[in-house]
């Protein structure tokens, strides 16, 4: 599904991202990134969704290399994944319905098919009584699972998902992992990043650990505690 | 046949959807756009409509257009009338008319108030065979082609000299010339400005709605459905425009009709004044909107570009 081959990420002002970075997600994977803050979780996902390029190395998404992908390729690339931001990336002058079915509504979808689907997702996330609500009448978990219900609203393959429950109480992102699950038991490969340790002991997976831009742990969740 | 009725009704949705958001959103904004288009337009298409009316009030006009021949003296009336029947069969003259010298003598001696005898006396009259012509519109209306018939002309052996009234028609085509130049260069000079405003109206909404491109960008939205919403605010721009000139036109054109006519009737002519008809509004209103389309499509392009997601 995914791959990195010795990835490094050197951002312009000479920060040092990533370093050499070697990994393989399979198809329906469930895989934690975690890592210090400034270790390099966001940048990592930003390279899978080329909103970054990488600096060295080659990156493979379904076999195919997308580290040279040209600029009229990103689109189709970038819908075939659900991307979570740390910071929720809505549109403030639409509503939650209408921010929900961006991602369909830019495939051609009439507003009548995409909203029966957006209803389902915010049903999902627990939002759909908020549906005409603006995104800054929200709180900031709200928020957040509003970003959620838009990352899963059009099937993508794979979720990419940056500290989706940074915001959230203990009981919310319980809610959210076990969406995340769901989605996972459907087929669907998910990569998330948190630093929330006691979070994800709560439903081991695969964890890639990052440290200061390396990969430092690429395994079982229970053996690296 | 589904997807294409699902494909209008969406675009219809979106122009509306545009007009709510983009054009009627930044009011002042949109008002100098609209002015500067209307402005455009409105210059050509008045030229346009007067010269279009000037030529055809005095398409009917003859006094002093005409080129008079004056044959040799011993040209004889059957040879006179073979070259006037030559010149009225070229397609470049419009009429050609015999005058002999007889009819030359009568006329000349009626305008005396005395009889031709009393003139002349027993000598031989002295005048030549003449003939006047008129020459065609696309000749009169060009000094080189006019200067080429009267070349032909001068080059026939029975000829002796070619006089040409062409005074009223050099003042109209020197007057019609600078106009027709002046005019070019404002609405260059216009163009300009539209193209600029247009380009500036258009990045400053790019740039309104960052956020929200960044965001498109993001879940995979393409380049031209971002630009979109853009380009249906060129289109109503372009189309606005154009309505905004059509009226100022005509008030324009049917007030400057009243005060032309005064003039005109000095030269014994009346101007009835035609505004732009079906076929030319359409055309009209079809180039300003496509035009406002384009340079917003090539502006949205440029501008977005320039946004990428964090
Ligand atoms: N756009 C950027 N330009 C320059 N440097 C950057 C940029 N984005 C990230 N960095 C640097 O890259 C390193 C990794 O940052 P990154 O955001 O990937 O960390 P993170 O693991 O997501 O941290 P956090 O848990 O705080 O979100 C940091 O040192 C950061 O300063
Ligand atoms: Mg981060």
């Amino acid at each position: 599904m995914i791959e990195f081959k010795s990835v490094s990420k050197i951002y312009q002002q000479g920060q040092i991202a990533l370093q050499n970075i070697s990994f393989k997600v399979n198809p329906g994977e469930f895989v934690y990134l975690t890592g210090h803050s400034g270790a390099g979780k966001t940048s990592l996902l930003q390279l899978i969704a080329v909103i970054e390029r990488a600096s060295i190395g080659q990156i493979l998404f379904n076999e195919q290399d997308i580290t040279d992908i040209s600029l009229k390729n990103i689109p189709f690339l970038r819908r075939r994944i659900g991307m979570i931001f740390q910071d929720h990336h809505l549109m403030m002058n639409r509503t939650v319905a209408e921010n929900v079915a961006l991602p369909l509504l830019i495939r051609d979808y009439t507003e009548e098919e995409s909203m029966d689907l957006v209803r389902q997702v915010l049903d999902k996330v627990g939002l759909r009584h908020k549906e005409e609500y603006y995104p800054y009448c929200l709180s900031t978990g709200e928020q957040q699972r509003v970003g959620i219900a838009r990352a899963i609203v059009a099937h993508p393959d794979v979720i990419l998902a940056d500290e989706p429950t940074g915001n959230l109480d203990k009981g919310l992102s319980l809610d959210i992992l076990d969406l995340f699950e769901m989605l996972h038991q459907d087929g669907t490969t998910v990569i998330m990043a948190s630093h929330d340790i006691d979070l994800l002991a709560t439903k081991p997976h695969r964890t890639l650990v990052l440290n200061r831009g390396h990969l430092v742990y690429d395994g079982e969740f229970s053996q690296f505690r | 046949m589904r997807s294409l009725i699902g494909f209008i009704r969406r675009n219809v949705r979106d122009i509306h959807y545009v007009y709510n958001t983009l054009v009627s959103v930044n009011f002042t904004g949109t008002l100098l756009a609209i002015a500067v288009i209307a402005l455009t337009l409105t210059i050509p298409s008045i030229f346009y409509v007067f010269m279009q009316n000037f030529k055809e009030s005095t398409s009917d006009l003859t006094i002093g257009r005409n080129i008079t021949i004056y044959l040799k003296n011993d040209v004889d009336s059957v040879v006179a009338f073979q070259i006037k029947d030559d010149l009225q069969s070229d397609d470049r003259i419009k009429s050609a008319e015999l005058i002999t010298k007889d009819d030359g003598l009568k006329s000349f001696a009626s305008s005396m108030g005395i009889s031709e005898h009393e003139v002349m006396g027993n000598a031989e009259n002295p005048l030549p065979h003449a003939v006047v012509l008129i020459p065609s519109e696309e000749v009169e209306a060009s000094t080189e082609n006019l200067d080429l018939l009267v070349k032909e002309i001068k080059n026939n052996k029975y000829v002796e000299m070619v006089r040409v009234d062409r005074d009223w028609f050099k003042r109209i085509n020197s007057i019609t010339d600078a106009m027709r130049y002046i005019t070019a260069v404002i609405a260059a000079i216009l163009l300009l400005s539209l193209v600029f405003t247009l380009i500036n109206t258009v990045s400053n909404r790019v740039l309104l709605h960052r956020n929200e491109i960044e965001v498109m960008k993001l879940v995979g939205a393409t380049d031209l459905y971002i630009i979109r919403p853009y380009v249906y605010l060129g289109m109503w721009l372009g189309f606005l425009g154009c309505f905004v000139s059509w009226w100022l036109g005509t008030i324009v054109i049917f007030s400057t009709e009243r005060y032309l006519n005064h003039v005109a009737e000095a030269y014994g002519t009346h101007i009835i004044f035609r505004g732009l008809n079906f076929r030319e509004l359409l055309m009209m209103f079809v180039m300003s909107t496509v035009m406002c389309m384009l340079v917003s499509f090539i502006s949205a392009r440029s501008s977005i570009n320039g946004i990428r997601p964090q």
